[in-house]
This record gives C-alpha cells, sequence and structure tokens, in this order.
C-alpha cells in the first residue's frame, strides 16, 4: 500500500475493551501508527461520519438497529473490513442475552430491577433486535481478530498482513497448545468446580474434573488463564476443527476427552455442560457455528435448568 | 431564542450516548438529558451462570 493506510474504527454494542486492546500493542503502537492514520475513532477523536477508508475496524457485536446502520455504513466506506474481538466474530458474552426475549432482558433491567425506582423503558433510543448477532451477519467480513480482547501479536499480525497484503502468519492450534498443564490420566471420579478443592497447578484441569475449554477454543490468547489457575472459558471462539467439522460440537468434545483421561461417566459430563450453558458457551452463543450444529438446544437447557 | 442543542453522538467516552440540551429565551438551560443508548441486557443474562464465571464476564460490561 502507497503512503500511510486509512484507518477507521467503529464500535457496535460492545464494551471498548477492544479498543484499549489496541493500545496493549505498546511500543509495537508506534510501528503500527507508522504505517496507518487514523481517520476515525469515537474513543480518541470527535469524527462522527463515516469518512473513507482503507481498513474499517468494527468491534461489538449487531444488537440494535443503529448497529445494522452503522456495520453498512462502515462496509461502503471501507475497503476492507476487520471484525475484532469476539463481539463481532461470535457475538461476544452477550449472546448470553439469547437464552432470553428481548423483552424479558428490557423488563430484568427496567421493571423488574430491585436497585433501581423506575419501571419505565427508556425511549428515543436506538431499537434492540429480536436477538443479538455477530457482524458477518450483517456485512461482509474480510479478516476476523477473535479474543476478548484480541491478543496484541494477532492484532499486530493481523493488521500488518492486510497492510502488506499477505498470508497472516499465525497457528491454528488450540489453547492446550501453548498450556503448561500437562494432560495425564487419573482416578478422579466426580466433576469439582475451581472453588471445590486445590488443583494441582502443574496437571491438566480435565485430568483433575475440573470443566476447561481450552482443548476446543482457537489459540488467540496464548493461554494465559491456566497458568494463573482459571480454566479456559473459550473467549477466543472455538477451535478450527470445531468450526470445521459439523459433526463436532464442544460438548462432546469435552467430555470425551475429560471421560477418557478420568473415570468420569461421559454421561454425567454431558449433562453438566449442559446445565451449565450459559456459562460453557458465554462467548460464541450467538454464533451460527454453534447454533448450527445439531447438539446446540441452548434455551433448552437453560430452560430445563431454571425448571429443576 | 429558545433553541434544542443535540450531541449524537458523544464522542472520547467508553459506549454510545446522547446528550440532549434545551435552552431558553435567556439562554438559561432548561432541561439537559444525557441518554445511554446501549443496552445488552446483563442484568438478566447473568442469572443462572456459574458465580466463578463473575470476575471474568463482568468485566465486560465496560472494557476501559
Amino acid at each position: 500500500m502507497a503512503g500511510k493506510a486509512r484507518v477507521s474504527i467503529e464500535w457496535l454494542s460492545g464494551c471498548s475493551g477492544c479498543e484499549v486492546g489496541i493500545v496493549d500493542l505498546h511500543e509495537k503502537l508506534l510501528t503500527v501508527l507508522g504505517e496507518i492514520d487514523l481517520v476515525r475513532i469515537p474513543i480518541l477523536m470527535d469524527t462522527k461520519e463515516y469518512v473513507e477508508a482503507d481498513v474499517g475496524i468494527i468491534t461489538g457485536s449487531i444488537r440494535t438497529d443503529h448497529d445494522i446502520h452503522a456495520a453498512h455504513a462502515m462496509r461502503k466506506a471501507c475497503k476492507a473490513i476487520i471484525a475484532f474481538g469476539v463481539c463481532p466474530v461470535y457475538g461476544g458474552p452477550q449472546g448470553a442475552g439469547n437464552a432470553h426475549t428481548t423483552q424479558e432482558l428490557l423488563d430484568g433491567a427496567y421493571v423488574h430491577n430491585p436497585t433501581t425506582s423506575t419501571t419505565e423503558v427508556p425511549s428515543d433510543v436506538p431499537q434492540l433486535l429480536e436477538g443479538n448477532r455477530p457482524l458477518d451477519s450483517e456485512i461482509q467480513v474480510d479478516v476476523y481478530i477473535p479474543g476478548c480482547p484480541p491478543h496484541p501479536a494477532y492484532i499486530f499480525e493481523g493488521l500488518m498482513s492486510l497492510l502488506r497484503g499477505r498470508e497472516p502468519k499465525i497457528g491454528r492450534h488450540n489453547v492446550c497448545y501453548n498450556c503448561t498443564r500437562t494432560m495425564t490420566k487419573s482416578d478422579v471420579t466426580s466433576i469439582r468446580r475451581t472453588f471445590e478443592g486445590n488443583f494441582d497447578p502443574k496437571t491438566c484441569f480435565l485430568t483433575q474434573g475440573c470443566l476447561c475449554f481450552g482443548s476446543v477454543t482457537l489459540d488467540r490468547c496464548m493461554a494465559p488463564c491456566p497458568g494463573v489457575g482459571v480454566p479456559c472459558f473459550s473467549c477466543g471462539g472455538p477451535s478450527e476443527s470445531v468450526i470445521l467439522e459439523p459433526q463436532k460440537d464442544v460438548r462432546t468434545e469435552v467430555a470425551t476427552r475429560m471421560a477418557h483421561l478420568t473415570k468420569i461417566p461421559m454421561e454425567d459430563i454431558m449433562r453438566e455442560i449442559e446445565s451449565q450453558a450459559k456459562t460453557h458457551f458465554a462467548y460464541a452463543m450467538a454464533s451460527p457455528v454453534f447454533r448450527e450444529k445439531p447438539t446446540f438446544l441452548l434455551k433448552k437447557w437453560t430452560q430445563r435448568r431454571s425448571d429443576a | 431564542m429558545a433553541r434544542k442543542i443535540t450531541i449524537d453522538p458523544i464522542t472520547r467516552i467508553e459506549g454510545h450516548a446522547r446528550v440532549e440540551i434545551e435552552v431558553d429565551d435567556n439562554n438559561n438551560v432548561t432541561s439537559s438529558l444525557f441518554k445511554v443508548l446501549d443496552f445488552r441486557g446483563f442484568e438478566t443474562f447473568l442469572s443462572g451462570m456459574q458465580v466463578e464465571m463473575m470476575p471474568t464476564i463482568t468485566a465486560r460490561i465496560c472494557g476501559t
């Protein structure tokens, strides 16, 4: 690309942590700013219009009618679009809202909220859609950078490969690839949660009977969580094999692996994941990658849990 | 002259918001409304998630 590339950023329904993710480039930010001109970035500049740009970075998911308008305006104004972060790529944490109706979500916040006295739902604001959706349900996306927020190494490589017009040099491993824990067989017979005992910091969570989703999550994070005692919650979205192979789904994959490593019956693990579906599918629930799997029945599983 | 000033969207903040200010004939502000335009429904959808998930997921209400 001759001269500096014009980069425009827009946020849809999200938390703006991805904009902070860009700052996490630290010294590399100087390299990036040497090659780009930021022509629109609402968190820093007062450019309200959708100015023309070479690269459009979009954070956040499609949740309101304004998000739809903004996504199309960005697509029209930008030559290439990056879906930046787990929200535009897979719908993000607000995908859990798809287990409820939009009316239930509004009632929970404004009508039956024990901490406020209002009973009035705000008017004259962007209209909520019936569900939460990833960006490519509205517009064509050229580059996907998942992560919550994306890891600076992948932001850098993603941007640089796009600016230079080359393939990004990135791995296709799952989170286990960078995890320092060792997977071994054990005699554990029941599922335990992180607060239910002392877990060995050097042994795989699955071996110890604690659910961890690193083995079905794409490594776009370099596995920081398992290293500090937190099982993977899949904030980077599903692994390549889960994305590409229709018969593979997160629940069966994890249950098979854990049942193989421990003495916990596979059926128990499957039921546990289903009963905690909101937790275990937290970041990518709104994505067709999950929704179109024959085994994915979020509403039914969530309902069964609240009936119990 | 009475008028209404609208700033939409407000930039250099985290998130989406609009400000509407009404000014009367003597240039005094008669009303000022700050409207938050974002809604994702955390209040409701967090219910039913495991408690150990809360530190990571509630951090995503506002990432700045």
